[in-house]
Formats: C-alpha cells, structure tokens, sequence
C-alpha cells in the first residue's frame, strides 16, 4: 500500500521556557522535534509498505528548521520521500489555525493518490487532534481517528480505537485518512546508516496557491476567523493537603469520597 | 455576551454514562449572563425535558431518531452538522470523553469551524472570546483567542466540575425528529473486561503497606482496586510479609506507577518506597500515623486504620457503572 504521512516539527522547551512579549517559546528555550505521535503515524505507513512494493511519502508544513527536522527525521525511520508543503495562504499572524488541514488536504491532492493518508493523534505542543478530521473532510475520505491497532485483513485493514471502558473496531475501506495514538505500534529506531542517507536526502516541494477542495467562499470564512494564541506559565498553586481525621470525625470517609467525587478525582 | 447563542451539545446515548450535567455545569460557570442552548441527540425524546427541562438552560432541541449511538461517529456527525448548518450560533461545546470529542472535531470539520479542543476556561468580552487550554504536555497554558462573532466547537475539560447544575425556569423544549438519518457506521462497540493488576497503566492504583496487618488486609484492598476499576499494589514490606504478590511491588526495587490517583493505605512513606509512586497525580494517604512522611506527598488523607477506613470507602463508594 502507498501513504501519505503528513508530520510535524513540534516546538517544544529544550530548557526552562521562557516567553516572549507574544507569548511564544523564545528560539533560546525551545527547539523543533518530530511529533512522538507522528513516529507511530510512519512506524504504521511502513508496516504497511513492507514486502508489498509500498511507499512512504512524508510531507510536512511549518517553519522551514521545524519543517526540515521533522522531514530528516522521517527519512532516517524510512520514509522514502519528503515533501515540504509551502503556501503563503494563510491569514498572517494567526495560530492554533483550523484551516490548516484544508491547506494540507490540497497538498495531498497534488501529490498524488494514497491508499492511506496517516497523521498522529495530536502534537505534543498544542494538542488539537483536528487537522486529521479536516483533511479527511475536505478530501471527501472515510475518517478514523486515534486509532489504536490497525491489521492487515486480507485485503482490506481493520482498525481498533479504544475508548474509555471498550473498544470500537470495523473496518477501513480505503482510500482513508487514520490518525494513530502512541499505542498502535513501536516506532523503528534510525540507524547510523539511514541518518547520514536521511542528512543527505534531497527534499521536494509542493506549493498550495489556491484552495480546490472547498468552496473559496467557505475557505476565506475559516481563514478569516482564525484565532491568535499566546502561551502563558501555569500559576505556581501550593500543595495543600487535605486531611481528615477518623478519630475526631465518624464522617471523615463520607467527606474525603464527596471532595473527591466533586474534583473529578474518582 | 456572545453575539450569537451559546451550543451545549448533550449526547444522550442511554447505553453510556455522560457527563452532559457537568458540561451544564461547566458552561454555567463560564458564561455568566449569556443564555445557554442546548440540542440533545437521543434514540428517543423520552424523559430528555425531564432530565433537562430545569437545569438552568434557555432552549433545548432535541434530535430523535431510535438509530442513535454515539458509536456511530459518522451518522451522529451528519445528524449534528445538518442541524447546526441552519441554525445561527457562536461556540458549540462538547464533553471531552472520547466519543464526544470524535464527535466534536468531526462537526467542526464538516461545519468548517474553529475547533478548540479541552478547553479548561472561556472568557467572553465585547469583542473577543478567549479559550484557556493546556499545552507543552500541560506544563504550560495556551490562551486561543476569538473574534466574539466567530463560530467555533470546542471540548471541554471538566476537571473538577459537577453535576450540581444551577436550575431555572423551564426550558422551551421542541422535538426535532430526524426523519432520515444517513447510514449507521460499520463499527461494533464491546465493553473491555477489567484488567487485574496491570500495574504500571492503570489509572487508579490501590496499595498497601505494613498497616494492612495480613492478607486479609490486601482483598479488601483488591475489593477497592476492583470497585475502582484500579489496581493493586504494595509496598516491599508487605510483600516481604508474603501478604502479596511480589508483581504488585511499587518503589525502588519494584515497579515504578504515575496513575491519576494513588491511594496508600498503611503505608508510611519511606523514600524507597515514594520513589516508585511519587509522580501519581493525586496521592491519597491513609495511615494512623499524622507524622508519617507519606502525608508530606498527599493532597488527601485520612489519619486512621487503614482497614476501617477501606471499609468504609467500599460501603460509600458506587461502583462504577461498566459501559
């Protein structure tokens, strides 16, 4: 089978963050990395790929070092080729931008036909989990999402997503778009030989300047509302135990379970 | 106040438990003088006003149809996305569980919406609406900020918020019945048996120590792991003891947990021992001891026997529904 694996170069602090006036990770404190999540979205494209003449394209759309890391990257675990995805046609200065994924669908449109476009569940930076859902969407493609086991079933695949006290399971009739969760697999490890391949590898390019897969009236609305976001540090709360005690309180079980039950804590 | 009304999707599928009063609740504490809509979705109208009708909401829409299952990811998009395509509105807000939120970020897609996911605080001005989330593996907070006529899905993150709804005048309630709703999903649903004692990926880990006094100390604890859906652990002494399986050691020679919650019971706290649980979210001591250095790491605790005190919890807690 052929797939897409659309990833991300995650920025995340290296070192104790510090912010700046916008409420972004200052370049000294932070860094880009590949996505965990998005390893497990590659680990499960090559699965599918191996003994069976399958590529791995990787594609990738952000800052151009997030971008270039994340593609490395990709290609060291044995993503056979690397596109980056350049467009100019999102709102400036906007954030957390759910119209992303229309601009990552058209990008798929122009790469080709995939059995399997894959992503990771969410990155680890902002977590969302949406740019999957509006792929999906905006290609027309059945969507399964944070999927947590997929099998080869003859020729069709089958797909397990936990939920909190079952399972869900079916199966994909492909071509689809599958977000995958942490669990699904063991990411392959890079070797000495496929990094120094991967450092040299030439990257391709693919370039989005207009919007096909939904209507222009409907994309400049999504994109027009996009949010800003700006990070802030988590207030420092003191730990204050709370503590009952039995002797003095024949209720004390009683009011432990209630103030437990009521922070959401069981 | 929002330009538009104020969404509270309430998937109200009888065959799970849901947290649609707590996502009232939620909403309640956030919006403050804004009138709060809600659609149910439901195989049925039956007993919807009832449940609804009076918790605090303005207008309640109820989509019907006997197919409904939110395991129908698709068909309950479909259902959600035609009514809200008609139906002017600003925020529409979700539980955080996982159906609710597959749900969600598929609205949001179809609708060609914002969508916001776990969001913890909103905060509505004149002219902007800001969402509060956790980010950077939730040591730091994102602040998503909106034009306060944009449209946007979002799920929230309950954390801490209850059922206790503030009630009001009742609600206007119209039955809107999906007459044809698209296909139901290829997808089989089965409830997941309990897993005994997998220690290191449980959420709730029940352990115990030297104040357990003897085996019979661990089954009630097991009681408690069980009743929790959790698992059993024990700290070096207890196992020493032969009180209980060496795999439920946690500490320095044993298995090193991080649940949500941590319930030690008749332990004392000693480092070998905090090494392997020190990082759980929330730590709940009991033990007879109040100097016991456990209670330094606890955000709960009871001073008392730890066998009275797991009796006691057994007989208080329900046991939580299997969905």
């Amino acid at each position: 089978m052929n797939s897409l694996v659309f990833i991300k170069g995650v920025i995340v602090p290296t070192t104790k963050p510090e912010l700046d006036d916008q409420g972004q990770l200052t370049a000294e404190t932070s860094g880009a990395i590949l996505n965990p999540a998005d390893k497990n979205a590659i680990e499960a494209a090559l699965q599918l790929a191996d003994g069976q003449n399958g590529t791995v394209t990787v594609a990738s759309y952000g800052s151009a070092d997030a971008t270039e890391k994340a593609l490395r990257a990709a290609l060291a675990l044995g993503a056979t080729k690397a596109v980056t995805v350049n467009s100019d046609l999102l709102k400036a200065g906007a954030d957390n931008n759910s119209a992303v994924g229309v601009i990552l669908a058209e990008a798929a449109k122009k790469l080709g036909d995939f059995d399997v476009i894959f992503t990771g569940d969410q990155a680890l930076d902002m977590p969302q989990g949406y740019v999957s859902a509006s792929i999906a969407n905006s290609l027309g493609l059945p969507y399964f999402d944070d999927v947590n086991a997929l099998n080869v079933d003859g020729d069709q695949l089958s797909y397990v997503t936990l939920w909190e006290k079952g399972e869900l399971t079916g199966k994909v009739q492909t071509p689809a778009v599958i977000s995958v969760t942490e669990d699904i697999n063991k990411p392959r490890l890079p070797s000495f030989k496929t990094k120094m391949v991967a450092k040299r590898a030439e990257i391709e390019a693919v370039t989005v300047d207009s919007i096909t897969v939904i209507d222009q009236a409907v994309w400049d609305q999504l994109n027009s509302e996009a949010p800003t976001s700006r990070l802030a540090f988590i207030p420092e709360q003191k730990k204050q135990a709370v503590i009952y005690k039995l002797a003095d309180d024949d209720q004390a079980v009683n009011k432990l379970v209630d103030q437990l039950q009521t922070q959401g804590i069981l | 106040m929002t330009k538009q009304p104020i969404y509270l999707v309430l998937l109200a599928d009888p065959k799970f438990e849901d947290k649609n009063l707590n996502l009232i609740h939620f909403a309640q504490d956030n919006f403050d003088g804004n009138d709060l809509n809600a659609v149910v979705i439901a195989p049925s109208d039956q007993g919807i006003e009832e449940k609804y009708g009076t918790a605090g909401l303005k207008e309640i829409d109820i989509l019907a149809y006997a197919q409904f299952s939110k395991i129908n990811l698709a068909q309950t998009t479909n259902a959600l996305s035609e009514y809200f395509a008609g139906q002017a509105h600003s925020l529409i807000l979700f539980a955080n569980d996982k159906g609710a939120t597959s749900i969600a970020k598929r609205v949001a897609a179809e609708l060609k919406e914002n969508f916001i996911m776990q969001v913890n605080q909103l905060t509505v001005t004149t002219d902007s609406i800001v969402a509060q989330k956790k980010a950077e593996e939730a040591t730091m907070l994102q602040q998503v900020t909106l034009a306060s006529d944009a449209n946007a899905v979002m799920t929230c993150d309950m954390t801490g918020v209850n059922e206790q709804v503030v009630t009001g005048s009742a609600a206007k309630v119209a039955v809107k019945a999906v007459d044809n709703p698209a296909q139901a999903d290829q997808v089989d649903y089965s409830a997941l048996p309990l897993k005994k004692n997998d220690l290191e990926t449980a959420k709730i880990v029940v352990s115990g120590g030297r104040g357990m006094q003897g085996p019979e100390g661990f089954e009630l604890l097991q009681q408690l792991a069980d009743k929790l859906h959790g698992s059993l652990g024990a700290s070096r002494v207890a196992v020493n003891a032969g009180w209980v399986d060496k795999s439920t050691m946690v500490g320095q020679t044993g298995k090193v947990v991080a649940p949500d919650v941590y319930i030690a019971v008749g332990i004392s706290g000693a480092l070998q021992h905090t090494v392997g649980m020190d990082q759980s979210k929330c730590i709940i001591a009991i033990n007879t001891d109040p100097a016991a250095p456990i209670f330094k790491l606890a955000d709960y605790g009871i001073i008392g026997d730890g066998e009275t005190v797991v009796k006691q919890l057994l007989s208080e807690l329900s046991a939580p529904v299997p969905s």
